[in-house]
This record gives structure tokens, C-alpha cells and sequence, in this order.
């Protein structure tokens, strides 16, 4: 597993050869890709940290990758984002269950996705501006016994402040993908049925012993 | 393991024309222990695919559990039926989670009873139906599981699957509360609060949303706010408002994040800085359910 220290030198090195000039990033400054950059290193280095904190059970691995990715998930923004156009017309009351239950879901989705990963190495390969505001973080997550993973960043950089907005796994955006499937949830079964069917997803249980 | 008993008796066939009765004997014995110990066997086998698990061994985990899920075993089934839902060690396949659940649901294990319920719900792997939902419900919250009690008592309060019924829903919410589940706690303190399906109780119903509260549940924190905000139930104290308010807010709760706003400006800077000390001291007590 690579270590947090070269992850973050592999990083810098990045983020140097980003530093190209302002008139070709229009919108979205250096100085906000090389600290998106560096935002990504560090929620991996401390993913890291995680998997390797020996003597710690799966639960308690994925308990952390939960306060972990809580802090650096923008989740009222994706939140909103996946439910599209429903949003609108959301009563504020399902607006609240709504976003309490979509971010119990995704957290507990990635948490039990990442909490179990062994032997994995992370690195940073290029970060980019995507659209006005935000910036493309390229990663490459490397598995024994199997291809690399790209995965894909979209960090939105706001007053010297990093959030994640989507993860682009394989150029699939999770963000679009959630939205299509909550689109057809509610075409069917309308805004009560969605978060009934998030509430049962939360409400799954976990492996016996 | 399981070879070496069968290997001794090949090694002994050679002497077989010796000592015919004795071999027989011990033969037979050797049945008889490995019958005997087929379970322990079992047992070693499913916590070596526990400990696989654990370290995070996924395809270990999943071979192991499925030969014993394979041999009937109920937890083996119901934890491989994770590993296909999940996808860890496995193609991730809501539809083989369902054959493995149901299989477990139906040798009597209650969570996979509770997960093959909650899969019905959210029709993952399966057409929805809250009808199936239901009658899974019903059977894992008989066995005892609080969370399934919870659940049931949700589709009785808002008539899916089953005709509706907010009696049965409160004594399901009750049952549950009453063995610490902070979500059952929280819907039986806004019955009370309601008198939906029992008798209107202002003070049960403080009493439920406090518990609840105390385990960190937000939704119920900030309930518990508004009630003392309002003085309902309770004498008003704004204090423990805003610290319910706050600690309700920090989990990311919309309501309460307004509300705080409103609060703030009600009180003075020292009533501020004490509430902030109140909401440094909170440690959530969780509580078994």
C-alpha cells in the first residue's frame, strides 16, 4: 500500500505541473485546483490510515469511512442534484426526510465500498477545471488482482473550502446515475414511495457472527 | 480434517482380515464422531469465513459461506445473500441476494426474514411488494427483532401492504422503544405527542423523544428543541433549545438548522456561551435496540 507521505509528494507534483497560466483556466483558479488536488490526497491518505489501523473491525472501518466522507461530501448539493426536478415539488417535510435518508444511504453505500478494501494504493494522476466552478481530481485506485480503478473527483472549491459533488467511477458519473434511477423510483411510485424504498436500503441489516 | 478419519480407515482395510470386528467397531465410531462433530465443523468453518471477512477477504469469505449455505445453513445464507447484495467477493446480484435471503427467511433466520422484507420495500432484486414486505415483517418481529417491529409498525401506520391501522402501529412503536431502538422511540413519542392510536400524553411524549434524543437521534433532538422552545410539556428553557437544536443541526438536520437561526437571536451572549457549553458536554448514551 502506498504510503500517505508519497501520496502527498505525487501530489505536489500535480499540482506544479498545473500551474499553468490564468488566462487558459478561465473560471476556476491554480490555486483552487492545486488545493482541490490536495483535498483529494489528503481524504485518501486518511482512508489509508483507516485500512491500515490494524486490529480494528470492518464495522469500525466503516464507521470511520462515515464521519470521513460526511466531511467531505457536499450531500444537501447531491442530495438536491439526484432528485432532479422532483425537488420542486417536494413538501418541505419530504425535503427534510429526504435529505436525512439519502445521506445515511450514500454514506452507508461508500462506506461499506470503501471500508472493505485491502491492499488497495491511491494516487492523484491530474486535476483539472470542470465546467466554471469546479475541478476534476483524477485518481487511480490499484488492486491486487485486478485492473485499476479510475476514479474521478468533482471537487467544488468555495471560500477556501473543499466539498465533493460526484465521483466519476470508470467515467460514470454516480450523481447522473442516482438521478435516473430516483427519477423512474418517483415516475412510479412518487416521492413517499422513493424515500420508502431509501428507508428499507437503510434499514438493511449487516453480516450475522 | 474431515479426510483424515477416512484416510485412517483405507490404511486399516489392509488389515481387514485380521481383526474384521474391531475395525468395524471403529469404523462405525468414526462415523458416529464425524456425524457428531459435522456441526462443530460447520461452526469452525462459517467463523474462519467470519474472519475472512472481517479483514476484508471478500472472495475467501464468499466461498466459504457458500459451501456451508449450500449444506443449509441459515447464517451462511443470510451473510453470502450480503455479499451479493453488497457485491464484495461476489458480482454484485440483487437477484441472488434474494434466492439466498429467502432460502435463510424461510429456515426461520429473522434478519435475513427483515432484509429479504426490506428488499420487498424497495424493490431491489425483486418486484416490489409491501404486501411480501408485510407478511416477512410480521414473522421476523414474532422472532423478536425490534428493528422488524419498527418497520411493520411504519406499514400499519400508513395502511402499505396491510390495512392501516395506528393502534397496532403504536403498540409495534412501543415494543421496540421499549428495547431501545432510538427510531422506534422517536415515532412513539409522536403518537403520544398526537395521540395517534394511544392515549395523548405530553409527558410520555418528552419522555420518548428525550431518550431518542439522548442517543443522538436528530430528528428527535429536534423535536425535544421545539418543545422546550414552546413549553409544551415541559417548562419553556431556551438553553435546552438551543442545545438540542444545535446538536440536531451539527447532524445536518434542515429544520433544525433554521430554527437555530430563530433561537440565537432570542437569547443573550452569556445564554449563548452556556448552551454551547451544554452542547460540548453531550455524549450520546446508545442504547441496545
Amino acid at each position: 500500500m502506498q504510503s500517505r507521505r508519497s501520496f502527498l509528494f505525487g501530489c505536489t507534483a500535480v499540482g506544479a505541473a498545473l500551474s499553468v497560466p490564468g488566462s487558459l483556466l478561465a473560471e476556476v483558479t491554480s490555486q483552487a485546483i492545486e488545493g482541490s488536488s490536495a483535498f483529494i490526497a489528503d481524504l485518501a491518505g486518511r482512508a489509508i490510515d483507516i485500512l491500515q489501523s490494524s486490529g480494528k473491525n470492518l464495522e469500525q472501518r466503516e464507521a470511520q469511512f462515515h464521519t470521513l466522507l460526511s466531511n467531505g461530501f457536499d450531500m444537501p448539493f447531491i442530495a438536491r442534484f439526484a432528485l432532479g426536478k422532483h425537488w420542486r415539488k417536494a413538501t418541505p417535510q419530504q425535503r427534510a426526510d429526504y435529505q436525512a435518508l439519502f445521506e445515511e444511504f450514500i454514506l452507508k453505500t461508500y462506506s461499506r465500498r470503501m471500508g472493505g478494501y485491502a491492499g488497495e494504493t491511491f494516487a492523484v494522476s491530474d486535476a483539472r477545471p470542470a465546467g466554471k466552478k469546479d475541478v476534476m481530481v483524477k485518481t487511480h485506485i490499484n488492486q491486487p488482482g485486478g485492473p485499476p480503478i479510475n476514479a474521478d473527483w468533482r471537487v467544488r472549491p468555495r471560500n477556501g473550502q473543499y466539498k465533493i459533488i460526484d465521483i466519476m467511477v470508470e467515467g460514470v458519473s454516480m450523481a447522473v446515475t442516482q438521478r435516473s434511477e430516483f427519477n423512474a423510483v418517483v415516475g412510479q411510485q412518487g416521492i413517499p414511495g422513493l424515500l420508502q424504498a431509501l428507508r428499507a436500503r437503510t434499514e438493511k441489516l449487516g453480516v450475522a457472527s | 480434517m474431515r479426510n483424515d478419519p477416512i484416510f485412517h480407515c483405507r490404511a486399516a482395510r489392509t488389515q481387514l482380515t485380521r481383526w474384521p470386528g474391531k475395525l468395524i467397531r471403529s469404523c462405525l465410531l468414526l462415523v458416529f464422531v464425524l456425524a457428531g462433530s459435522a456441526a462443530t465443523a460447520n461452526a469452525a468453518d462459517f467463523k474462519a469465513g467470519s474472519a475472512a471477512y472481517q479483514q476484508g477477504n471478500f472472495a475467501v469469505a464468499a466461498k466459504i459461506w457458500r459451501t456451508l449455505a449450500e449444506e443449509g445453513d441459515a447464517k451462511a445464507q443470510y451473510n453470502l445473500g450480503i455479499l451479493f447484495d453488497q457485491g464484495k467477493g461476489v458480482p454484485q446480484d440483487p437477484t441472488e441476494a434474494i434466492r439466498w435471503w429467502r432460502r435463510s427467511a424461510e429456515g426461520g433466520f429473522r434478519d435475513a426474514q427483515h432484509n429479504l422484507a426490506n428488499a420487498y420495500i424497495a424493490g431491489d432484486g425483486v418486484a416490489q411488494s409491501y404486501k411480501d414486505a408485510a407478511h416477512w415483517l410480521e414473522r421476523a418481529s414474532k422472532a423478536g427483532l425490534n428493528r422488524a417491529s419498527y418497520s411493520l409498525g411504519k406499514l400499519y401506520q400508513y395502511g402499505l401492504g396491510v390495512p392501516m391501522d395506528i393502534k397496532r402501529a403504536a403498540m409495534l412503536f412501543q415494543s421496540a422503544a421499549d428495547a431501545g431502538l432510538d427510531k422506534a422511540q422517536y415515532n412513539l413519542a409522536k403518537a403520544y405527542r398526537d395521540g395517534d392510536g394511544i392515549a395523548q400524553d405530553n409527558a410520555l411524549s418528552i419522555k420518548w423523544f428525550r431518550r431518542a434524543a439522548e442517543q443522538g437521534y436528530a430528528k428527535a433532538q429536534s423535536h425535544l428543541a421545539t418543545r422546550f422552545a414552546r413549553g409544551q410539556g415541559v417548562d419553556t428553557d431556551l438553553m435546552e433549545a438551543f442545545k438540542w437544536m444545535s446538536l440536531a443541526a451539527r447532524q445536518g438536520h434542515l429544520q433544525a438548522r433554521e430554527n437555530l437561526r430563530v433561537l440565537k437571536s432570542r437569547l443573550t451572549p452569556e445564554q449563548r456561551a452556556a448552551g454551547m457549553r451544554r452542547v460540548a458536554d453531550f455524549v450520546p448514551v446508545k442504547e441496545d435496540g
